[in-house]
C-alpha cells in the first residue's frame, strides 16, 4: 500500500511536470485561425493524456528498479507471478473506452473545424510546380498574394496543375493537398490579423522547399480597398505584364541573367539557334518560344530533360502567353 | 586470389554485370527490329536491372537446388558446408545461422550507406541556401536515406528472426532453408539497384514515391521501385518460410503458448511481411507500367486517380511500421525477466497483443491520408481503428511494468524469502535460463532444459 501511495504521488506530480513542459516549449506557432482554436483544445487533451500515460510507465519503472532491486545477500529468484486476468481485463477495458472517447471528441471536432458558413468569401487556388496562384471568382482578381478578410471564413476550392501539393498555414493548423484532376476544399477563418506564409506541405520536386506564397489577414476594409486597387490596375505595356507572370510562374526554373536553373536561361534567347537533345537546331522566332511554353515536351534542348517543364497550355491564357514571349524577346 | 574469385557473392556479381548489359541489349535489339529509334534508356536499364538480378541469383547459387530439381538430380536434405570456414558467408550457405549473420552484415552495411546520405544533406543544411549539392541531388540523397533506412532495418529484424527462431522453437533449422538462402540473395541485387538510382539521375519523391511526381521523376525512379519491389520478395518469403517453421517444427511438447514470447513477435511479424508486403510492390509496379508503357492508372487526364496509388502504398507501408517494432518489443519481453528474475507477467496477453496490433494495424492504413482528398468522412473511422491499436500496445507496456514491480510480494524486496523457489513454475521460463547459462552463440534448445526442470534453474550468470 505505501508503495502505492507514493508512486501515486509521483505520477501526479510527474503528469504536471510534464505537461508543463509540453507547453513551454513553444511546440506550436500562434493560433490565427478559428479552427486552430479547436484543434488546440484537442491536442491538449492529448497532451495531458501523454502526460500521465508517460509518468505512469516510467515512474512505476523507475521506482521498481530502486525501490525493488537486489539487495546485497539476496540470491534468489523474484516472486513468482505470471500474470492477473483480472489486471489485464482492466487494462484492456479502461484505455478502451479512453480511446472511444478520444476518438468521439476528435470526429466532433473535426466536423467544427468544417462547419460551414453560406456567406463564406470563395477563392479559387491553383497550384503547380512551384507556384501558388490565387484567383476572386466573384471580383475577378487573380494574384499570386492571398489576402483575406479577418474573422469571415474564406472557402478555398483548389487544385493542381501537375503533381500533388499541398495547402498549409501553420498559424491556420489546417491543411489540405491539391490534386490533379480533382477539386479540394478547405475551408479557413482567420481571426488575427498579420503577415503569414502557405508553405507547400507535400513533397513536389526540386524546388518543393521554396513553393510558398505570402498570406495576408487584413480588416474587411483594407480588404475592400486591397480588391478596388487590383482591378484598377492594369498594366499596358506587354513586356510589363510578361515579367509580372514570369515571376509568378517561371523564375524558380529559368534565369534572366544567364545564370544556370532548372531550365535553361533566357538571356539572349531570343533570336539564337536553340541546340536540340536530338542533335539539330532550331531558331528562337516567337513561334518556337510560344511552343515551348504551351508544350515544352515538343522541342527538347539539349541537356535537359523532358517532363521537367509543366505544360502551360491549360493555365495561361492565349495573351497571357504572348505577354510572356514579348518578355523572353526584350531580354537581350 | 582464384579463391576470392570463386567465392559466391563475386561470381554473383560478375554474372549481375553480365546480366544487366544483356538485358540493355535485349531491348536494344528488339527496339531495332520493331524499327523504332534503338536507343530509349528508361526500357533498356529497367529490363538490363531486372535480369542483372536474376543472373546475380544464378552466379551465387542460390537457385542450384532448383535447377538440380529441374534437371531431375538429386539433392541432399541437410548440406553441411562448414569445411568452408568463413568463406561459407560468402556464397549462398542454407544453414539459417550463416544466413542470419548474413542479413544482419547486409542491413549493417545499408544502414551506415544509408546514414551516410543522411550526414551529407544535413551538413548541407547548416547553412541557409545550397552550398555544396543541387536541389535534385539534395532531394535524391533525402529519399534515398529514407529508402535505405526501411529496407536495412527489414533486413535486421530478418536477420534476428533467422537466427533466433529455430532455435527458440528447438528445430535444426528453417522450414525451407533453399527459400531462405533465395530470400537473402535476393536483396543484394535489390539493394544494388536502388543505390545505382544515384547514377541515372536520382529522383526527387521522398521514399513514397508519389504519383505523379514519380511518374515524371528521371530515370533513378525506376531503379527506386524495381529495387524496392525485388526487396519486397525478401519480405514475403521470408515471412513465408518463418511462419511456416513456427506451425510445423516446433520440438514435441512446444505447446502454442509455450513458445518463447520473442517467436510470437515474429509469426505477428512474418504475417504481416507474407500478406501486406504485394501492396506496395503492386503500387510501384503500377507507376512502373505507367511509365514504360503509357498506361494510365494514376494520371488524371487519362482517367487515373492519383489517390488510389496512396491507398495501395498506405496498406503496406503502415502496416510496416508494426514489422520494424514488433520485433523489438518481443525482445524486451524477453530480456526483461531475465533481468527482474521473475516470468513475464501476463504472457498470454503479451503473445496475443502481437497478433492484435497485427491485425488491427490492416485496417488503419488511411490516417496517413487525410489531407490527401479522399472521401471526407473516411476520416472518421479510420481515426477510431487508428486509436484501437493504443490497446494492445497499452497491454504489452503494462505487463512489463507489472513483471518489474513486485506489489504481492514481501515488504520491500522483491526476492522471495528463500533462495530455493519451494514449487516450480507451472508454464517453462526455460527460455530465460538457457540463455543466462549459456552463452548466446552456442544457446541449446529449449526443450533440455524443460526435460530437465526438476531443480530449480539456477541464476547464478546474471552479471552483478
Ligand atoms: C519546373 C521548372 C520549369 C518551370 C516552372 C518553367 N520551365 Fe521552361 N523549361 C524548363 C526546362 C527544364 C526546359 C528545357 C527542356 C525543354 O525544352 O523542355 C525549359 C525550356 C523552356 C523554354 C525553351 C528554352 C530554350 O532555351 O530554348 C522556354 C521558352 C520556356 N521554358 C519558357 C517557360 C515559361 C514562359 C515558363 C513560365 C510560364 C516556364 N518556362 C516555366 C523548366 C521549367
Ligand atoms: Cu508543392
Ligand atoms: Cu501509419
Amino acid at each position: 500500500m505505501k508503495h502505492l501511495l507514493v508512486i501515486a504521488i509521483l505520477v501526479v506530480a510527474s503528469t504536471l511536470l510534464v505537461h508543463t513542459g509540453l507547453t513551454a516549449i513553444g511546440l506550436l506557432p500562434e493560433q490565427a485561425s478559428a479552427q486552430a482554436v479547436t484543434i488546440d483544445n484537442l491536442l491538449d487533451v492529448h497532451f495531458w493524456l501523454i502526460s500521465f500515460l508517460f509518468s505512469l510507465i516510467v515512474v512505476t519503472l523507475l521506482y521498481s528498479l530502486v525501490v525493488f532491486r537486489r539487495k546485497k545477500g539476496e540470491t534468489g529468484e523474484g516472486v513468482h507471478i505470471e500474470g492477473n486476468t483480472k489486471l489485464e481485463i482492466f487494462w484492456t477495458m479502461i484505455p478502451l473506452f479512453a480511446v472511444v472517447f478520444l476518438a468521439y471528441i476528435g470526429a466532433q471536432s473535426l466536423g467544427e473545424t468544417r462547419r460551414i458558413d453560406p456567406t463564406a468569401l470563395e477563392v479559387d487556388v491553383t497550384s503547380g510546380q512551384w507556384y501558388w496562384r490565387f484567383e476572386y471568382p466573384e471580383y475577378g482578381v487573380t494574384t499570386d498574394k492571398l489576402y483575406l478578410p479577418v474573422d469571415r471564413q474564406t472557402l478555398l476550392r483548389m487544385t493542381s496543375m501537375d503533381v500533388i501539393h499541398s495547402f498549409w498555414v501553420p498559424e491556420f493548423r489546417v491543411k489540405q493537398d491539391l490534386v490533379p484532376g480533382q477539386t479540394t476544399e478547405l475551408r479557413i477563418t482567420p481571426t488575427l490579423a498579420g503577415e503569414y506564409k502557405v508553405l507547400c506541405a507535400e513533397l513536389c520536386g526540386a524546388s518543393h522547399a521554396y513553393m510558398e506564397a505570402k498570406v495576408y489577414v487584413v480588416t474587411q476594409e483594407e480588404f475592400d480597398a486591397w480588391i478596388i486597387e487590383q482591378q484598377s490596375t492594369v498594366v499596358l505595356d506587354p513586356v510589363q505584364r510578361g515579367r509580372q507572370l514570369a515571376n509568378q510562374y517561371c523564375v524558380t526554373c529559368h534565369s534572366v541573367d544567364g545564370s544556370q536553373k532548372i531550365g535553361p536561361s533566357w538571356l539572349g534567347l531570343a533570336g539564337s539557334e536553340v541546340p536540340l537533345e536530338d542533335g539539330t537546331t532550331i531558331p528562337a522566332d516567337t513561334e518556337y518560344l510560344r511552343l515551348s511554353i504551351v508544350n515544352p515536351n515538343l522541342h527538347i534542348v539539349e541537356g535537359y530533360n523532358a517532363n521537367v517543364m509543366p505544360a502551360f497550355a491549360n493555365l495561361l491564357e492565349q495573351t497571357e502567353v504572348e505577354d510572356l514571349v514579348a518578355y523572353i524577346e526584350s531580354l537581350k | 586470389m582464384k579463391k576470392f574469385f570463386s567465392l559466391g557473392l563475386i561470381r554473383g556479381l560478375w554474372w549481375e554485370i553480365l546480366g544487366t548489359a544483356f538485358g540493355i541489349g535485349f531491348v536494344t535489339l528488339v527496339r531495332l527490329l520493331m524499327g523504332l529509334p534503338a536507343w530509349k534508356a528508361e526500357p533498356a536499364v529497367v529490363f538490363g536491372a531486372l535480369l542483372g538480378a536474376l543472373f546475380f541469383l544464378y552466379g551465387v547459387g542460390s537457385l542450384d537446388g532448383w535447377l538440380k530439381w529441374a534437371a531431375g538430380e538429386e539433392t541432399p536434405e541437410h548440406v553441411d558446408d562448414s569445411h568452408l570456414g568463413w568463406r561459407r558467408y560468402f556464397g549462398a550457405s542454407l544453414d539459417h545461422k550463416v544466413i542470419g549473420i548474413q542479413y544482419l552484415a547486409l542491413s549493417l552495411i545499408l544502414m551506415s550507406v544509408g546514414g551516410t546520405f543522411a550526414l551529407i544533406f544535413r551538413t548541407e543544411l547548416a547553412e541557409v541556401q545550397l552550398q555544396f549539392l543541387t536541389l535534385n541531388q539534395y532531394n535524391t540523397l533525402m529519399s534515398l536515406h529514407g529508402i535505405v533506412m526501411i529496407v536495412s532495418i527489414l533486413l535486421g529484424i530478418a536477420a534476428f528472426m533467422n537466427y533466433l527462431v529455430p532455435m527458440l522453437i528447438g528445430a535444426r533449422d528453417m522450414a525451407f532453408p533453399r527459400l531462405n538462402s533465395f530470400s537473402f540473395w535476393i536483396a543484394v541485387p535489390a539493394g544494388l539497384i536502388l543505390l545505382s538510382s544515384l547514377f541515372l539521375g536520382g529522383f526527387d519523391t521522398g521514399w513514397t514515391g508519389y504519383p505523379p511526381l514519380s511518374a515524371r521523376a528521371p530515370l533513378g525512379m525506376q531503379m527506386f521501385f524495381l529495387g524496392v519491389s525485388l526487396a519486397g520478395f525478401s519480405s514475403i518469403l521470408g515471412g513465408l518460410n518463418i511462419i511456416v517453421s513456427i506451425v510445423r517444427l516446433r520440438a514435441k511438447g512446444m505447446a502454442p503458448f509455450k513458445m518463447p514470447i520473442f517467436v510470437w513477435a515474429a509469426l505477428a511479424t512474418s504475417l504481416i511481411s507474407l500478406t501486406a508486403t504485394q501492396l506496395i510492390g503492386l503500387s510501384f509496379q503500377m507507376v512502373m507500367l505507367q511509365r514504360l508503357f503509357g498506361m494510365g492508372f494514376f494520371d488524371p487526364a487519362k482517367g487515373g486517380n492519383p489517390v488510389l496509388f496512396q491507398h495501395l502504398f498506405w496498406f503496406y507501408s503502415h502496416p510496416a511500421v508494426y514489422v520494424f517494432v514488433l520485433p523489438g518489443l518481443g525482445i524486451i519481453s524477453e530480456l526483461l525477466p531475465v533481468f527482474v528474475r521473475k516470468p513475464l507477467f501476463g504472457y498470454k496477453w503479451v503473445a496475443m497483443s502481437s497478433i492484435g496490433i497485427a491485425l488491427v494495424g490492416f485496417l488503419v492504413w488511411a490516417h496517413h491520408m487525410f489531407t490527401s482528398g479522399m472521401a471526407e468522412y473516411l476520416r472518421v473511422p479510420f481515426m477510431y481503428s487508428t486509436l484501437l491499436v493504443a490497446i494492445p500496445t497499452g497491454v504489452k507496456f503494462f505487463s512489463w511494468v507489472a513483471t518489474c514491480s513486485c506489489w504481492p510480494g514481501s515488504s520491500s524486496s522483491c526476492s522471495a524469502a528463500s533462495p530455493v523457489r519451494p514449487t516450480p513454475p507451472s508454464r517453462p521460463t526455460c527460455i530465460y535460463t538457457t540463455r543466462i547459462t549459456s552463452s548466446a552463440i552456442s544457446m541449446t534448445p529449449c526443450m533440455a532444459v524443460i526435460s530437465s526442470r526438476s531443480s530449480p534453474p539456477s541464476i547464478t550468470g546474471i552479471p552483478r
